[in-house]
């Protein structure tokens, strides 16, 4: 976001700092439910069943966890010097 | 100082509170805009297998409840993210 001929102010740069990390938040929660719908609803009923919704939250949870997973996993290969890259 | 404008004319000097109010409408708006495109995509996929000449009851009725499953899905998705 560029403000051409003025100085961004300290409220603004913390505007942008903040709403840039609620835009992240909110898009990771947008396609964590994208995918994990697929994964956990089969056919909408009149309520979110028990199984429905332990899916759903294991399937985010996972994910995370995954997201984690893969960036130690990635770091300690780089360590051991046989990323390939 | 009226907080409830719109959009700033041209030539106009904004403050930053305005800036600030209007880029958090135009976010708010984008996100729900995009929130219902993937509701459509989503419903119109689960409910509608065999298009009709029409809308029946029974496609009515699914998508209403896929709509609101998709936002209880939401809601537990964000409880598990926002705990983390």
């Amino acid at each position: 976001m560029a403000f051409p001929n003025q100085n961004v102010s300290p409220e603004l740069q913390q505007f942008i700092a903040r709403e840039s990390q609620v835009a992240q938040v909110q898009s990771m929660i947008s396609s964590l439910t994208d995918v994990c719908w697929d994964k956990c609803i089969s056919t909408p009923g009149s309520y979110l069943s028990g199984k429905e919704q332990s899916c759903l939250e294991n399937c985010a949870g996972r994910f995370v966890e995954v997201t984690q997973y893969i960036l130690q996993r990635a770091t300690h290969k780089s360590g051991a010097g046989d990323s390939g890259f | 100082m009226d907080f409830n404008k719109g959009f700033s004319k041209p030539g106009e000097k904004v403050d930053d509170s305005q800036v600030m109010e209007q880029v958090q409408n135009q976010l708010r708006a984008q996100f729900v805009q995009e929130f219902y495109q993937t509701v459509r995509d989503k419903c119109f996929k689960m409910c509608i297998s065999s298009p009709g000449s029409s809308l029946s009851n029974s496609d009515q009725k699914c998508l209403n409840k896929c709509m609101d499953r998709y936002q209880d899905a939401t809601n537990v998705i964000t409880k598990v993210i926002i705990n983390q």
